[in-house]
Formats: structure tokens, sequence, C-alpha cells
């Protein structure tokens, strides 16, 4: 019997490349994905259902379809993208407590991967140059830091009450690459990136392959515990911003707070919620060795190999733009003259026997 | 100065040479055979920096030298250059420390004894006294150790607060320092670096002029123990001259608490001489490298005991107020 598979957050772009990866592997018998909104872009066979996690319905479905495997991808970074504060704190820590509780009573459950950032570490003056995964502060975050921070605390509580299920945390670097939407790449894309003034941060980044990767093998060979995910070595966010042919606006920190609400009215995509201004201001690098030793996944891309295909593949992106218009001109064009052709018959065929 | 003439200028001519001078007309000088320069002008292949830098001197360029300069400020401007996970810019590092040379050399005139204790590989921690209201002896430090073989790169520990200054924070991890953390100073130590630490931190830069070259209380001895830890030695480093820089007179530490800033200096300059008064006085400097202290040969756990922790400090302490002493001696004068 093949696994049985449950998806949460199947909207998310990295829920929906792990879905399409694990529907062309034979050994997956079922794949359900959940989310409050359709996932983006095309599945085969994974089978969607429009849930509220913060409802207690889980044990339900997990119940009537056999789960036996769930991957807790559903973590909201900004406010905006759950509909305020309020909706993102109780869809990250009530949709996961609601979660966890069903699968405490699940018989069916047997490994649950959870989503996490290492956004718990926050990002400060004082804080090391380099976090371990077990340098968990307990404030100095962000909400969406504070909001992976529980989660990983109701985590813990599942993992101790039942010790049969294989528990698998990850702390993921800021996730880049060709299809990474999120927000932080849409702030690297501005064309003119602010800044704040004085300061350079140190980033690093996974590739979203990577990511897709490391929840493939995850699921293949089960390694329990937390790790922080991230690809080899370190950028300064004006190196970032230099290879991506960006500029960099640099502004004090007030102004850009006072800014970053009308950015948001601007246009999507330029918003910079709270979780980004605090990494651009302090930055933040996590330790990956633990992922590498004891879990034993080697990132195929580092930060700048993360940094290079992002920005080329955006750039490539709006070639293809230019060249699907080609294209639709083309099909168009042929449509027409297709249309013609058969008017031209037609009238023929027409005229053929009247004249006759 | 040469008398002016008028050369026809050729710039195919063979045996000319093709460099620019440095006001930019072309060189006059013959050629060497079998080379298109001069001897002045001759791209030495030998002496350019290993790492795709700059070239070591700007004096004369070479045309080969000018692409060299275009290339690295390309590269730098597409933000292609290493970093390691201290945020350590190794090639920004080395631009930029030749340019305290003078510093070294001529304003402080910096003499140093016991160079040759400075390990040349390894991990090993350097412990010295803070002094001087702004902190210029960590830059000294730095290019003091630089300068002498082989050339190695200190990792300064830095107070937090230093990292929530604008600009500053950015230079300074930039040039390879971190937070003062045992995280961090047991990463580098471990990562076979060699690491600055002054333990007296603020209690030290911040004190007054009349408490000079007394060694002020060593934080909690958290440096020693992570040294013990990573059997890292301790290089106890006595630095005269750091006082005299910027005589603190008074600290006003009202203002200092508005600003959250841990001491607010007047100082003898400042700010009775305005900007002027941000000049250091050109003190003369020693600088002396103590013998070592080894930690290796500690038990494996000495350095869960506190008591070897307090001796082994304590050790480090009197080495460098010993030799502070001795030092102060060796000068006539503030001045030299």
């Amino acid at each position: 019997m093949g696994r049985r598979i449950l998806i949460t957050r199947i909207g998310w772009f990295l829920s929906h490349r792990l879905a399409r990866r694990l529907e062309e592997d034979p050994d997956v018998e079922y794949i359900l994905g959940v989310d409050l909104a359709p996932p983006a872009g095309d599945l085969q066979r994974t089978e969607y259902l429009q849930v509220d996690l913060r409802k207690p319905v889980l044990l339900k479905i997990i119940e009537s379809t056999g789960i036996d495997t769930v991957v807790h991808l559903n973590l909201y970074s900004t406010p905006g993208e759950a509909g305020g504060r309020g909706a993102m704190h109780d869809l990250n820590v009530i949709g996961a407590m609601q979660l966890f509780a069903a699968i405490q009573r699940s018989e069916t459950v047997k490994q649950l991967i959870v989503r996490s950032s290492t956004a718990v570490y926050g990002a400060d003056p004082n804080d090391p140059a380099v976090f371990t995964e077990d340098m968990m502060r307990s404030s100095r975050t962000d909400p969406f830091g504070r909001d992976s921070q529980e989660i990983e605390t109701y985590a813990r509580e599942l993992a101790r009450r039942r010790r049969d299920i294989e528990m698998t945390t990850f702390r993921f670097a800021n996730i880049l690459g060709p299809g990474a939407d999120t927000p932080l790449a849409n702030y690297l894309m501005m064309p003119v990136v602010p800044t704040i003034l004085g300061f350079d941060p140190r980033l690093q980044f996974l590739h979203e392959d990577d990511a897709t990767d490391l929840l493939v093998q995850a699921l293949e060979r089960p390694v329990g515990g937390v790790f922080n995910a991230s690809g080899d070595g370190v950028m300064y966010l004006s190196q970032v911003i230099r290879q991506g042919g960006r500029l960099e606006l640099p502004m004090p920190l007030p102004v850009l707070s006072a800014a970053a609400p009308f950015l948001r009215l601007a246009g999507r995509g330029l918003s910079i919620p709270p979780h980004v201004v605090r990494l651009i201001h302090w930055g933040r690098v996590a330790d990956t060795r633990r992922l590498r030793e004891t879990f034993g996944f080697e990132p195929r891309y580092t930060t700048r190999d993360a940094v290079r295909e992002f920005y080329a593949e955006r750039r490539l992106r709006r070639v293809t733009r230019t060249q699907q218009a080609a294209a639709w001109e083309r099909e168009l064009h042929d449509f027409l003259t297709r249309k013609g052709q058969e008017r031209f018959l037609a009238s023929t065929r027409g005229r053929g026997p009247r004249d006759l | 100065m040469p008398e002016a003439q008028v050369v026809p200028i050729n710039r195919d001519e063979p045996d000319r040479c093709r460099a620019v001078t440095v006001r930019g007309q072309p060189c006059r000088n013959r050629a060497v055979e079998g080379s298109m320069f001069c001897r002045i002008h001759q791209p030495s292949s030998g002496s350019r920096a290993p790492t795709g830098g700059l070239p070591p001197s700007l004096g004369s360029l070479a045309e080969g030298d000018v692409t060299d300069i275009f290339e690295f400020l390309r590269r730098r401007m597409r933000g292609e250059y290493e970093i390691d996970v201290f945020g350590f810019d190794r090639e920004l590092t080395e631009l930029l420390l030749p340019l305290i040379r003078p510093l070294v050399r001529s304003y402080f005139r910096v003499d140093v004894i016991g160079n040759e204790r400075i390990p040349s590989t390894g991990p090993a921690l350097l412990a010295a006294n803070h002094a001087g209201t702004i902190p210029l002896d960590g830059v000294v430090l730095r290019g003091v150790v630089w300068e002498h073989e082989p050339h190695r790169h200190v990792r300064e520990l830095v107070a937090d607060l230093g990292f929530t200054i604008p600009f500053f924070s950015q230079v300074v991890r930039k040039t390879g320092a971190t937070v003062a953390c045992v995280e961090d100073t047991m990463r580098l130590l471990k990562a076979g670096e060699l690491v600055a630490v002054f333990p007296e931190g603020f209690k030290g830069v911040g004190k007054r002029f009349k408490e000079r070259y007394r060694l002020q209380r060593f934080g909690r001895g958290g440096f020693v123990e992570v040294a013990m830890q990573a059997r890292a030695p301790i290089v106890p480093v006595a630095i005269v001259g750091s006082e005299e820089t910027y005589p603190m007179v008074a600290n006003l530490r009202p203002l200092a608490r508005l600003l959250g800033l841990p001491y607010f200096p007047i100082t003898a300059q400042f700010p009775l001489l305005g900007p002027l008064g941000l000049l250091p006085i050109p003190s003369k400097w020693v600088i002396e490298f103590c013998e070592p202290v080894e930690t290796a040969h500690l038990p494996e756990d000495a350095a869960s005991d506190p008591m070897a922790v307090f001796e082994v400090t304590d050790q480090v302490r009197q080495s460098i107020q010993r030799t502070l002493l001795k030092n102060l001696r060796l000068r006539r004068s503030i001045l030299g």
C-alpha cells in the first residue's frame, strides 16, 4: 500500500511544487492538499479540499482519507497574505494547534513534517553571528518569528505525547529561486530597493529546488529533529542588490518604516512587511551543519547560486512574455489564414455548383 | 626635473614604452628589449596581489594594471566577492589596511616588542588593555599584526553596542570583527582564527585620564573560559600610548544616558577645539606581545572549574599590568 500524504496550504508555491513532485512518485498513493484558496497552478492527481485550519474538521478528514503523513507547510509570513495580523496569527498558531490536536488523536498518522523559519532566532545587534538550532531566543523577533516559535512549541508537545510519530521540523532560511513568491523575493525585485542607511545585513538563501528536495528526502528517509535549512555561504544585502542589477536606495529607518505602508498602496508586491524590515536591518545567518551531518542533506545551490538563478530567471521570464506574445500573434495569424482559406473554399464550393 | 623636450610620439614605435605616466602622458622611456614597456613600467607579475585585488603600487600604472583595476571595480559593482559567515570581506580589508600604515608608523610611531610571540598558525586569543575614549587601539593592533609575518588578520570581538551604530557596525563587520559573545568566539577559534579581545570593555575605553594604565576589572572572564575550551593559547598584549590619545577629563553621565551611550567624554581637546578635537594626540606607542598563556596542557574539565578560570584570568591580567608599567618607563615623555 502506498503512502497517503496531506499537505497544508497547498496554495503556497512550495507546497504546489512538492505536490507535483509527489505525483510522479508511484509509491505515493494519495495526495490531499488543503487550503483556504485553491492551488495556483494545475495539479494532476492531488485532491484539493477547501479547509479552514482554524476549524476542528481535520480529524475527520484524516480519518476518512487514511492519511499517514502530514506535511504542515501552513505558515503565513505577512498579515497581507492572511488578511490582517489577527487572521495571520490565528491561521498560523490556532491552525497548527488544531492540526496537531487532530494528529494526536489519529491512529493512522506516522510522520509529520513541520515548516518553521530561521525567523525564530529573531534578528538583533546583540545576537551571535551564526545561529545553531539550540540558540532559540524567546523574544526579540517579529510577528512571523513569534508565530513560528509558537508552532514549534506545540509541535514539540505533540512529539512528546506521540513518540511513535516521526517528526521533522525545518527552519527554512529565506527561499529564493526562479519561482519563489515570498515577501523578500518581491522586495528584492523592486527596481530601486530601499535599504536602511548605515546598515548592510548578512543574508542567506535556500534555493527553492533544494527546499523541495529536502522535503522529499524527509518523506523518503525520515530523520527526527529540528534542522536549519539554507544554502552555503552568506551575502550582504548590497551584494544581492548589485548582483540583480538593481539600485540601492539607502534611507533612515524611520523614513523606511513610514514609507512602507504607502508602498503597499502603490502596488502589489511592493510592500515591505515587518519581518523583512527587521531582516534588512540586522540580518541573520543560521548554521546548517546539523542538516548536513545529522539529516544528511547537501544543498545543491549556494546562497549566491540562489540569488543568481532568482534574478536570471526573472529576466528570462520577461523575455518569455515577449516570446509568448509572438507565439500568440502567430497563432492568431494562422487562425485568420485558416478561416480565410475556409471562407475561400466555401465560396468556391458555393460558387461551383451554381456555375455548373 | 628633466628638461622639457619635444619628442615625436608614435605609439606604434616598437622601442618606446607603451605605458602612460602618472600625469597621463605617454611614457617616453625606451622599452626593454623583448617587452613593450620600459624598466619602470615593466608589469611585475610576481608582486601582484594573488587575490586579484588592486596592484600593490598605484604610482605607475601599466595597461595591465588599469585593466585589473577596472576588472576589480566591475566585480565589486556586481557584488561578486566572497565574505565569510561573520561578514568578513577580506578583499576590502586588505585594501583598507595599508591606509592605516601611516597612522601606525608615522603618527603613533608604534614600537613592537615580541611580535614573534604572535602564533603564526592556529587559533589564539590576543587579550589587550583597552583605553583612549575612542578605541583606536583595536585599529592599531590590527595594523601591527598584519604588518608582521605571516600577515594574519585579527578578528576583534566588539561590544554589541557597536553593532547598533550605523556605518560603524558595517565597517566593523566587513573588516572581520564580530559580537563579543561566547558563541562567536568559539566559532572563530574553532576555525583557527586569531581573535582579539579587550576584556575591560567600556570600563577600559571610558575610564578617565587620571586612571590611566590601571587595568579595570575583566568582565566575567568568559573569554578565558572559551579559550580553555578551545585549547587555544592566550597572548596578553600590553599597549602603551593609547591612554593619551584622547585624555578624558570628565564624563557627562546624564548626557550619555540621554543619548544611549556608555559614556560622554570631555577630553583635553574635545569639545574645546571643535572638530579639530577629534584628532588624537600623537602619543608614542609601545605594543608588547607577552609570553603566551598555554591552555592545552590544562585538564579536560578545567574550563568548567571556576577556580581554574580565575587563575588563568589573573595570570593574563597581571602579565598585561606588569608589562604596561615596565614599558611606560621606556618612554621619556608621552610624545616620545
